[in-house]
């Protein structure tokens, strides 16, 4: 059945009692509404937990830049200045639940609970994934964008169908939000009311892309409309609201409530990557205006007018932070560099003809190293 | 026991191969702690600060500021405390396990990964000692070092038959040597490929620009855009191209062919801070007289403020350079290799010239061109800058059919 369009080329009203037409506009983008505030039920010993958790990823992360200005690792995509927006949103999570991290979130990987040095495998570049994702319910870091959030998805389906009550947690960026996959998750999450929460940290760049070249809206939350499921925008550089917000999303998604888009707006201090001169487009000035903001020091000083944390904690802390940073250098800096033959032995079952004529490309490559 | 333990350029940025001393942070001597900032170094992609992957004294640092190491090579040579365990460090990354028994393979493709022998490689010697070392074409290690800590010192290097310091580079004593760092080390080096590869050949002649000066005006009031008469010359160009086709080409040297393309892909050359770069305004054969001011002009900025993608900077089919901009008349420019030709333009002067047989004050510009003889004759590249000539002389039509 096809429906009849009249052509604008007809002229005026072909006949004296065509009907006039009707319909109904919506804004450009839907509104958000001014904040409300919210009760989050934090107990002391969690509020020290968070700004731990906070404090060790800004020392770890700091370690890994230095790694890899060793040559340690191969690249590293810092967290500094998202600490509040990663841990905050982890923090809400129950131990039965999944998280779905990119490249960016090895701080919120981190606080998780997964070993540093483990999640660190994937940029000294000896293997995929260095934890064991079913162990701590955390998949593989992911570098095609957005590709997780599918997986998420995919997976709070499944859970649904199987009545198992837990939740995926999937992140990404303000860039990958552009990307087809990123729609595809939200859009199917929608449909299938799928237990997801979806963590938009919108840090500004996509690499070099600013993010008023990335969307003409004012807000990543607002798609929520577009998919039927609530949205939210929070600050991401307040731990506190990041982990109201997220554990608001993740209770709704684990009585059956279906998915939730959440925005937290934060700032990559540092570049994209260890490989990228920030220099070359944006200022220093608007980097210096994030730093008044910073998430760790903001939520320490919380802390300490609220008489939660002391100096001696704050030290025990510190410590805790340098000691790791040490086993960090030493696991990673003189690691063995394994034997890359390998990497072909788990793609398939049994291997095809093109893997075995790339393995045979390898091991001349590494004949010739010998050699040389 | 002391040991010394060198760290190796680090690869910094995701597949470089070099990276330049920019600026130590540290002497030789100093005492270092670990992850101390101990040099700046620039890379095409940023400057870094590097910090030290070991704690204890600077012994050796391998090279001076300004100077480019390769990743992999000694950065610097550090005198560590004690010697580090032997045994597996009992950290398990997946799949490897720690044992002794995993085969060391030493990649080639990352040879930024430091090494992990106990013995130093080569014996300490001043970087001034490597250097000659190297010149001279010997072996550090096969040198017995009689300097502290068995360093090899330069009368060690002159005993093992090292007879004479390398040839100074320049006769005269003193001076300020200025070592060539980025755009200018890249293009010093293609200008010298340009040189000793190309049998170049030039042509050159006056044209009379007066026409092309008193269009402008008319040109600028219907595109409500600055056009500058560079631009004008730049889209006439393109027509003399499109008829001596054989000019829009490369040499590839190494198959003796000449490659002659369809596009017309200008390249200009722009003078910028950061030393000379050839912007390229793609598809140049489609663009019209507007459309090229536009692109001219936003290369010119983006390639002065240092925004310009690095697409903007790489294959030109051929090159224009405005020498005019320096306030000279004329010149000849260095092929842009493997281009076949570059054309010169001069600045647009009033001069006497001669019409129907009187003198009379006219606009005039120089044109010069700089070809590859292996890939034109003199017949094309004189036909060629003549057409460019004509055309600045008549231009209306050409112009005015964009």
């Amino acid at each position: 059945m096809s429906v009849e369009v009249s052509s604008a080329a007809s002229g005026p009203s072909s006949f004296p009692g065509l009907p006039k037409a009707a319909w109904q506009d919506v804004a450009a983008e839907g509104a958000l509404s001014a904040a409300q505030s919210h009760d989050v039920e934090l107990s002391t010993e969690q509020l020290r937990s968070l700004y731990r958790l906070m404090a060790l990823s800004r020392r770890v992360d700091r370690q890994a830049i230095n790694l890899t200005r060793q040559g340690a690792l191969g690249v590293f995509a810092s967290s500094h200045g998202q600490e509040a927006a990663q841990v905050g949103a982890v923090f809400a999570l129950e131990a039965e639940d999944w998280l779905f991290p990119t490249y960016r979130e090895t701080v919120g990987t981190f606080a998780r609970g997964v070993d540093v040095v483990e999640i660190l495998a994937l940029f000294s570049g000896s293997w995929h994934c260095g934890f064991d994702p079913y162990q701590y319910r955390v998949a593989p870091l992911t570098t095609p964008l957005a590709t997780q959030a599918l997986h998420a998805v995919g997976l709070a389906m499944a859970a649904r169908i199987k009545h198992d009550p837990i939740v995926a947690l999937t992140f990404f960026g303000d860039g990958a939000a552009s990307e087809g996959d990123a729609h595809e998750a939200l859009n199917m999450a929608g449909v299938f009311g799928a237990p997801v929460v979806f963590v938009v940290q919108n840090n500004g760049y996509a690499i070099s892309v600013p993010y008023r070249l990335q969307t003409k809206t004012s807000s990543i939350a607002l798609r929520a409309a577009g998919v039927g499921m609530p949205g939210i925008r929070v600050d991401g550089n307040d731990v506190i609201s990041v982990y109201g917000a997220v554990k608001t999303a993740v209770d709704r998604a684990r009585r059956g409530d279906g998915p939730t888009l959440i925005e937290a707006v934060t700032y990559r201090l540092e570049a994209h990557t260890t490989a990228d001169d920030t220099s070359r487009y944006r200022s220093d000035d608007e980097a210096a205006e994030w730093r008044v903001r910073d998430p760790v020091e903001r939520f320490l000083r919380v802390l300490r007018d609220g008489g939660v944390v002391d100096d001696a904690f704050v030290a025990e802390v510190e410590a805790e932070g340098e000691a790791t940073a040490a086993r960090m250098r030493d696991s990673l800096f003189d690691a063995p560099a394994g034997d890359p033959r390998e990497m072909f032995d788990h793609v398939y079952a049994a291997r095809t003809p093109q893997l075995d004529a790339q393995r045979a490309l390898l091991e001349q490559e590494l004949r010739a190293g010998e050699e040389h | 026991m002391p040991m010394i333990r060198d760290f190796l350029m680090p690869d910094l940025g995701e597949g470089l191969t070099e990276g330049e001393i920019n600026r130590w942070l540290v002497a030789e001597g100093d005492v270092v702690v670990v992850d101390q900032p101990i040099a700046e170094i620039t890379t095409e992609k940023a400057v870094v600060e590097v910090p030290t992957p070991f704690a204890g004294r600077v012994a050796i640092l391998h090279g001076a500021e300004g100077e480019t190491i390769t990743v992999g090579k000694p950065l610097v040579s550090i005198e560590v405390a004690a010697a580090p365990a032997t045994e597996p460090s009992g950290n398990v990354l997946v799949g490897y396990g720690t044992s002794e028994s995993v085969p060391r393979v030493r990649r080639h493709a990352t040879p930024g990964r430091p090494a992990t022998t106990l013995t130093v490689e080569t014996p300490p010697a001043s970087p001034l000692v490597r250097r000659l070392a190297a010149a001279l074409g010997m072996d550090l290690g096969a040198i017995a070092g009689t300097g502290p800590g068995g360093m090899v010192t330069q009368a060690d290097l002159e005993r093992a038959g090292g007879t004479a310091a390398p040839p100074p580079a320049s006769a005269i004593a003193g001076g300020t040597r200025i070592p060539l760092t980025g755009i200018d080390r890249i293009s010093a080096e293609r200008l010298t490929r340009s040189h000793r590869d190309a049998p170049d050949a030039a042509a050159w002649l006056t044209a009379d620009a007066t026409r092309l000066v008193a269009i402008r005006p008319e040109l600028e009031a219907s595109s409500a855009l600055r056009v500058t008469p560079f631009a004008l010359i730049l889209c006439l160009c393109v027509r003399a191209l499109q008829e001596f086709p054989r000019l829009n080409a490369h040499f590839d040297t190494q198959a003796n062919d000449i490659i002659i393309f369809e596009a017309i892909h200008l390249g200009v050359a722009v003078q910028t801070d950061r030393g000379l770069v050839v912007a390229v305004i793609r598809d140049a054969q489609r663009r019209s007289t507007e459309e090229m001011s536009r692109e001219l002009t936003r290369l010119a900025n983006a390639a002065r403020d240092g925004s310009i993608d690095a697409a903007d900077l790489r294959g030109s089919t051929f090159t224009v350079s405005n020498f005019g901009a320096f306030g000279v008349d004329g010149g000849t420019a260095i092929i842009n290799p493997p281009e076949a030709a570059i054309l010169g333009v001069g600045q647009i002067a009033t001069r006497p010239w001669v019409v129907g047989g009187a003198v009379v004050p006219r606009s005039l510009v120089e044109l010069s061109l700089a070809f590859d003889h292996r890939v034109a004759d003199g017949g094309i590249a004189g036909g060629f800058i003549r057409k460019v000539a004509d055309l600045i002389e008549a231009p209306d039509e050409a112009l005015a059919s964009d």
